[in-house]
């Protein structure tokens, strides 16, 4: 299970990577219409290339980084969109800061490619902090930061190799695909570090879907803020139970006065949890395992 | 782990091919350098010394000035690459409701076909022993004696050993009408009962609460006496048996009955037998044990009092009485013919 999730990661860096080229591409279109409109007061520093440039591929890495999450546990589709467009903005406004940067940096006479590795990295760390900060309860936050900046790094340092032997491919597709695959592979693989419990849904609509507890802090119901969604079962509340994890003990923890958690068929309010426990909450079955 | 070591090295194997590439070509690498700066760091005109000054014009990702593909097809591939985004999406779809009819889904983790469809006729579970698993489970010896009958659209599981660990929704019964999502444990192997036709709850079962109360009481060998005085917890329908002549109540586990609560003591009370008659005793002054709702020292039981032994509270039967009430009924039925 954690393996397939790295790859879903992997899978959707390359993706965005992608994303962010097509975007550039047609972006220079876009800007070559507006220059030929006469909008010069536009053109001569907002629309310059390497905002454009910033922006855009922000844009195509943090519309796929933000839905993450919501694909890979298959959310509804308004979900995985809001996510899409949220990130898209977030991401657009990330990379004109990051290029800035890094450009200002050559300004002060950083080598060039120091600069642009310099700016990737802080691409990464920004487009997963931003990422993060829907999710601030989880209690992971520094380490998901960093591992998007090792990505973000590694995957520019890569950029800088193949633009050295000139095997980028048609305007840097290579180097752009590559960047987005090494940061979400890092995040994904820190994640996976953290990852040894599991609660599988076993009943009802959504069954067969395995949450992986990657985090220190969960909250679980209908709600769509919730880490973790319950549809379409009855009794369950907005809000309705919280899962913390505390060393290698995992407590269950119900969060809602209104609603019921049963461990084993016990009403608890606070119990940690073992393998193979059986957790029922409003008529969802769920059962706790590690991995 | 290991995918993810395996990944590494294979992403070390690349980088060390990247280098060989570079050093076996390390001849055309300054030129390509030249290249590459040609390329990267080109200035061009500007539009004031200012801009120049803080915006010089190298930039990233230097993009040729006619892009290598046409507004359309860019937009084209976008829309592939949110296609594929979507692809993965429906990918991950939860696969529900694959099963249809009657049987038992394996839920240990791992197991490559979970699902047992179940026959309709009186089998016992020692099916389960011939179940191809991916890992070996023990299981619990006798499921000769645990009979499946089929009841109405479902099954009765009757346990006739009562020994094998055998858990119905992590409890232990005796007999029980299954229905949709019961949980059974036969020693390691957990199974989930699935049946839609008859749904979760339609079956009336004691509530979960009234199970709760953490009672052991007396075990009778044998049958019980008609006259043997029956305590009832309150709130469930647990019957403890007052077999022997001096029975004592607290939260130890030396005592006859225990009784695990907050404001009971290790030794709390005891019940003993005087003549024909039962008395409760309290043992502990600082503690409180109540018949009909006052606090006692010592007192004689009688038919339907109610006992408290701290905060749990009991109803005592006497065994006489039932025999009176018998006598009375058929009395009764004697007049009215």
């Amino acid at each position: 299970m954690k393996s397939t999730r790295s790859l879903h990661n992997a899978v959707l860096g390359l993706l965005g990577g992608l994303a962010s080229w097509t975007l550039m591409q047609s972006g220079f279109h876009a800007f070559d219409a507006l220059s030929v409109t006469g909008l010069s007061g536009l053109n001569i520093i907002w629309l310059n290339k390497f905002i454009f440039e910033g922006a855009l591929v922000g844009l195509g890495l943090g519309m796929v980084l933000q839905a993450r999450v919501s694909l890979w546990y298959h959310y509804e589709l308004v979900h995985i969109l809001s996510k899409m467009f949220i990130g898209a903005f977030i991401g657009a406004i990330l990379g004109l800061i990051c290029f800035s940067i890094g450009e200002l940096l050559q300004v002060w006479l950083v080598l060039p490619a120091l600069s642009r590795i310099a700016s990737w990295t802080l691409l990464g760390l920004l487009l997963v902090g931003t990422t993060e900060l829907f999710h601030s309860r989880s209690g992971f936050l520094r380490p998901r930061i960093i591992s998007g900046g090792i990505g973000g790094a590694i995957g520019g340092g890569i950029f800088e190799l193949l633009l050295l032997y000139q095997m980028t491919g048609p305007d840097h597709l290579l180097g752009l695909i590559l960047v987005g695959f090494s940061i979400s592979l890092f995040v994904g693989i820190i994640e996976n570090r953290a990852t040894s419990f599991a609660i599988r849904v076993v009943s009802g609509k959504q069954e067969g879907q395995i949450f992986l507890l990657d985090q220190n802090r969960f909250t679980l119901g209908y709600g769509s803020q919730n880490d973790f969604i319950l549809k379409g079962y009855a009794e369950v509340c907005d809000l309705h139970a919280n899962i913390l994890k505390k060393g290698k003990e995992v407590i269950i923890e119900n969060a809602d006065e209104g609603g019921e958690v049963l461990v084993n068929y016990r009403l608890v309010d606070q119990q940690s949890m073992k393998k193979g426990d059986v957790i029922k909450i409003g008529t969802a079955l769920l059962q706790y395992y590690e991995i | 782990m290991i995918s993810q070591i395996d990944r590494c090295l294979r992403a070390c194997v690349h980088s060390a091919g990247l280098l060989i590439i570079g050093i076996l070509t390390s001849t055309s690498l300054p030129a390509a350098e030249q290249v590459v700066e040609q390329n990267v760091l080109i200035r061009e005109g500007f539009h004031s010394a200012f801009l120049e000054y803080f915006f010089p014009q190298t930039f990233f990702l230097k993009i040729n000035e006619t892009p290598s593909l046409t507004l359309i097809e860019s937009l084209l591939i976008f829309a592939g690459v949110l296609l594929a985004m979507f692809g993965l999406w429906f990918l991950q779809k939860p696969k529900a409701g694959t099963q249809s009819g009657v049987g038992f889904q394996l839920l240990n983790l791992g197991e490559r076909k979970p699902f047992i469809p179940l026959k309709s006729e009186i089998q016992t579970l020692e099916f389960l022993t011939q179940i191809q698993t991916s890992k070996k489970y023990r299981l619990s010896a006798n499921l000769t004696r645990v009979t499946l009958t089929p009841h109405q659209n479902t099954f009765v599981l009757e346990d006739k050993n009562y020994k094998n660990a055998l858990l119905i929704n992590r409890r232990r019964s005796h007999r029980t009408v299954l229905c949709d999502n019961d949980v059974l444990d036969v020693g390691e192997m957990i199974l989930l009962f699935r049946n839609h036709v008859v749904p979760a709850g339609t079956i009336h079962r004691p509530a979960s609460k009234d199970l709760q109360l953490p009672i052991v009481g007396i075990i009778p060998k044998g049958p019980v006496h008609k006259m043997t005085p029956i305590l009832t917890v309150s709130g469930s329908t647990q019957k403890i048996p007052l077999v022997r002549n001096l029975i004592t109540i607290g939260s130890s586990n030396s005592n006859d009955i225990i009784v695990e609560g907050d404001e009971v003591a290790l030794r709390h009370a005891k019940i003993y037998k005087v003549g024909a008659s039962w008395k409760i005793q309290n043992l502990l002054i600082q503690e409180t044990t109540t018949v009909n709702g006052r606090r006692i020292d010592q007192r004689f039981l009688q038919d339907g009092d109610e006992v408290t032994v701290g905060d749990i509270m009991f109803k005592f039967k006497s065994g006489k009485a039932q025999i009176k009430q018998t006598l009375k009924s058929k009395t009764e039925t004697a007049k009215k013919i």
